[in-house]
This record gives structure tokens, C-alpha cells and sequence, in this order.
């Protein structure tokens, strides 16, 4: 070896030593400064990770969302109703109140049990044909107690007990509620009768006062309630014939079949 | 409540002036020189049953500040021998059914004439308080499935029938019984309705520690 191999290959070493450690330093100042983000975006995506994680499981679930759906659906339904009731249904009781004459307060209570029907909550709620029958013959004694008129009623104890679809139940009570108006306003009757009868799946509501009729010089010309009364059959599927009574006044027949799903 | 009770201090809670001037006239009518209190919020009613007790309350559920049932309880605990009576637009109103259970003894209807108001007031007063064909579903619905637990076979029937619109007389005929007898099943269909409200409470104030089964 020569003389000057030996402090030169020290030399050597010792800057190639220092290089490595200033390299170090370097890679250790780096580490330190850039470590926090590191940390925090490693945070970062496992936050995100963890969010779309939830929201698929949760959130877009299509239970929970239908779930949300029906709740805010239930709670606008039960905003309006409350609206109507304690307004609308309000005033309507103060037209029942302050009513110049029976037939005024009758129509009052008529609009309220209407709106009531309209914004009823229970709307799924299903009845069987003599559970309807049952509130239909109470609301018809509460209407006709002012008026003095009889009401005979008429219904086989042995009816379909198949629950009926809201739908008809509604619009079977709705025909019935118009039919004691037309009664009221114009028959001038004594006697109402109600009878149900059943044949088969078929059963016929009638409806019959004992009043003056209609004027059978003139061709029969339904009048807007009988004929919304016609719609309103159609559209359960049921059959509404409405004429002169033999015995005099006027009837109105309802012919459904129970068991007939409606969609 | 009997016959010879005369009835002197009658209790409304109604926060609508008109239907409370109504009911406040068929009260008069019904009943002479009858020393009347009225209430339109919850809180005004709590607060004047301090000192006022009634011998017939008239109670509306739906108020701005809450639920007249928490007045039915009121009465119920403060003044017992009042006549507990519910003041509805509908018979099928689904807090109704609620009322009876928290002690609520009948049920006018506040649409009526006043005539039939005060017709409704009196039989509530004699004990035959009315029992609408929904009511008598509900009560149905409500011992459901295990009805027989609760209800006798033949209160069932009777109930079954009411809630087809039957009345009383009719039932009567239809089970060859005699009307008072029907009359009868009907309080006894309003007491039960009280009784498994109780128990019912009590078995919820024991799930929730309120009251240590030992100590009832």
C-alpha cells in the first residue's frame, strides 16, 4: 500500500459515511414532516371508507329509506289532518251549531263526516259487510233523530263476513249518505227502510223512502247526486238502479259481489 | 252514580268557545242551578281541579297544550264519584277508545242536537252510557287474539252484535235476554275495559321498576 492510500481511502469513507448520515438526517426530516399528513390522510380515507361503508349499509338501504319514506309520509298526513280537523272540522261544527234549521245543520254534519272520511287516518282499516251495515244504520239514527222519520232496518243476521277493500266500504257509505240527503230534501217521507240481502256472492243493499217520488210525468232526469252516485258504484264494480217504489216513494238498489278483488 | 245524587258543579274542558257554549247550554238544561266550570287547555283545567271538584266532568281529548286524557286520569284520581264523560266529534275517534280505557265512563257526541245531547248526558248518568258499533269493534279488536281471557263468551256476542249496529233491544231478542240484562253487559264491558287498563298499568309501572311487585 501506498503512503497516501490509507488517509485517503479514511477520507474516502468518512465523506461517504457523512453523505449517508446527511441522507438519513434527510430521510428522518422528511419522515417527521411529512409523517402528521401521512397520518392524517391515512385518517382521512379510513373516515370515508368507513362513511361510504355506513351509508350503503344504512342510508340507501331500501327498508330503512322506505321506512323514512312512510314516516314523513305518515307525519305530512298527520300535519294536514290535524289542519283539517281543528280548522275546517271546527268551523263545520259551528255551521252545525248556528244552523238556521235542521236540514242546514244536517248538511253541516253530512260535510263533516265527509271530511272525516276523506282525512281518516284508519283508511286501511277493513270492514265486513255487517261491520259497515253497523256504522252506517248509527249514522243514519244520529241523522234522521232530529227529523221524526222512522227507519226501518232490515238486514239478514247471515251475511258475507269477507272484509271489504277501503275503497268500497267508503264509497258504500258515501251512496247511502246521498241517498237520506235526496230523502231529506225532498221526499218528504215518513219511513225510511234499509234491507241487505245476500245471494250467493251477490249481496243488494236497498235503500227505500216512502215520500213522494219522482215526477213520472217527465222522463227521468238523474239529478248530480244520482249520478255521482251511478260513478261511484262503477268504480267499485257494483251496480246502483234507482227508480219509483211500487208502493210508492223512491228506492235505490246497490248489487256488489263481495268477493270480487279490486284493484 | 245513583239517582238521588243531585248534581250541582259540572266540569267542561273544550277549547273551542262555540262547542263549549253548546255544551255549557245542554249541561244547563239537563241539570238546574248547576254551578259550571270551564277549562280550554290542559293546564287551566289541572290548576282549577285544585280547588273545584265536579260531580260531572264533560272532557275533549284533542287540546292545544295536550290530551284531555291526562285530565280524565286527574279526576279520576282527585274526585273519584265524578261522572267521567267524554266530549267527541266522532263515535269511531281512535283517542276515544284511549279515554274509556284511562277511566272515561261514556261519551257524548259534540255534533249532535241538543236533544240528543241531553238525552245522551242523561243515560250516561242513569249508567247506560252509549257504546257505538266502532267502540264495540275496538274493544273487540283490543282483547284480541285471546279475547276469552278477558271477555265471557257472551259478552263477546253482545259486543259482536253492537258492532254490526244492533241496538240493545235487539241484541236482547237476538240472545233471548231481557234488555236490562243487555243494559247490564254494557257497564260491565266499560268496568272490565277499566280493570285490564289498570292492570295493564300496573304491569307496565312494574316492567319499568316504578312499583315492586311485592308491594302491590
Amino acid at each position: 500500500m501506498k503512503h497516501w492510500a490509507k488517509p485517503s481511502l479514511l477520507l474516502l469513507a468518512g465523506l461517504m459515511f457523512g453523505l449517508a448520515l446527511s441522507r438519513l438526517f434527510d430521510a428522518i426530516l422528511m419522515i417527521s414532516i411529512l409523517a402528521p399528513f401521512l397520518i392524517a390522510m391515512a385518517f382521512l380515507v379510513w373516515l370515508t371508507r368507513k362513511e361510504i361503508k355506513a351509508a350503503t349499509t344504512s342510508q340507501y338501504d331500501e327498508s330503512v329509506l322506505r321506512a323514512r319514506i312512510d314516516q314523513a309520509v305518515r307525519q305530512e298526513r298527520e300535519r294536514i289532518y290535524r289542519n283539517l280537523h281543528d280548522d275546517i272540522g271546527a268551523q263545520l261544527l259551528n255551521l252545525v251549531y248556528k244552523a238556521a234549521d235542521p236540514q242546514a245543520a244536517d248538511l253541516a254534519r253530512v260535510a263533516l263526516q265527509n271530511l272525516r272520511e276523506a282525512i281518516a287516518k284508519t283508511v286501511d282499516k277493513r270492514l265486513t259487510v255487517p261491520e259497515l251495515l253497523g256504522d252506517m244504520r248509527n249514522e243514519m239514527e244520529g241523522r234522521l233523530q232530529p227529523t221524526g222519520i222512522h227507519l226501518q232496518w232490515q238486514v239478514e243476521p247471515k251475511l258475507n263476513e269477507q272484509a271489504l277493500q277501503a275503497p268500497q266500504a267508503i264509497a258504500i257509505s258515501r251512496i247511502f249518505r246521498e241517498c237520506l240527503s235526496n230523502t231529506l230534501k225532498h221526499a218528504n217521507a215518513a219511513t225510511i227502510t234499509f234491507s241487505a240481502s245476500q245471494q250467493g256472492a251477490q249481496i243488494a243493499l236497498q235503500f227505500c223512502d216512502d215520500g213522494v217520488g219522482t215526477d213520472s210525468d217527465k222522463p227521468a232526469k238523474p239529478g248530480r247526486g244520482l249520478r255521482s252516485m251511478t260513478e261511484r258504484a262503477k268504480q267499485i264494480g257494483a251496480q246502483l238502479q234507482s227508480q219509483n217504489a211500487k208502493q210508492g216513494g223512491f228506492s235505490v238498489t246497490l248489487t256488489l259481489t263481495v268477493n270480487a278483488t279490486l284493484t | 252514580m245513583n239517582d238521588s245524587t243531585v248534581i250541582q258543579r259540572g266540569f267542561i274542558l273544550e277549547d273551542h268557545a262555540d262547542t263549549a257554549d253548546w255544551l255549557s247550554d245542554a249541561m244547563s238544561q239537563c241539570f238546574n242551578d248547576l254551578e259550571l266550570t270551564l277549562a280550554c287547555t290542559v293546564a287551566q283545567a289541572q290548576q282549577q281541579l285544585r280547588q273545584f271538584k265536579p260531580q260531572i266532568a264533560l272532557i275533549d281529548l284533542g287540546l292545544p297544550d295536550g290530551s284531555g286524557i291526562e285530565i280524565v286520569h286527574t279526576i279520576r284520581q282527585n274526585t273519584p264519584d265524578c261522572l267521567r264523560i267524554v266530549s267527541t266529534a266522532f263515535s269511531d275517534d281512535e283517542h276515544l277508545f284511549a279515554a274509556l280505557q284511562a277511566g272515561a265512563q261514556g261519551y257524548i257526541l259534540k255534533e249532535q242536537s241538543r236533544e240528543q245531547l241531553v238525552d245522551m248526558l242523561a243515560a250516561a248518568m242513569r249508567g247506560q252510557p252509549a257504546l257505538s258499533a266502532a267502540i264495540a269493534r275496538r274493544i273487540l279488536g283490543h282483547f284480541q287474539p285471546e279475547p276469552e281471557q278477558t271477555l265471557s263468551p257472551r259478552l263477546s256476542e253482545v259486543l259482536t252484535l253492537i258492532g254490526r249496529g244492533y241496538k240493545n233491544r235487539e241484541v236482547a231478542e237476538l240472545l233471548d235476554i231481557s234488555s236490562h240484562t243487555v243494559h247490564g253487559y254494557i257497564r260491565e264491558i266499560y268496568r272490565i275495559l277499566d280493570i285490564s287498563s289498570r292492570s295493564e298499568a300496573t304491569l307496565e309501572a312494574t316492567r319499568r321498576g316504578l312499583i315492586s311487585p311485592e308491594c302491590r
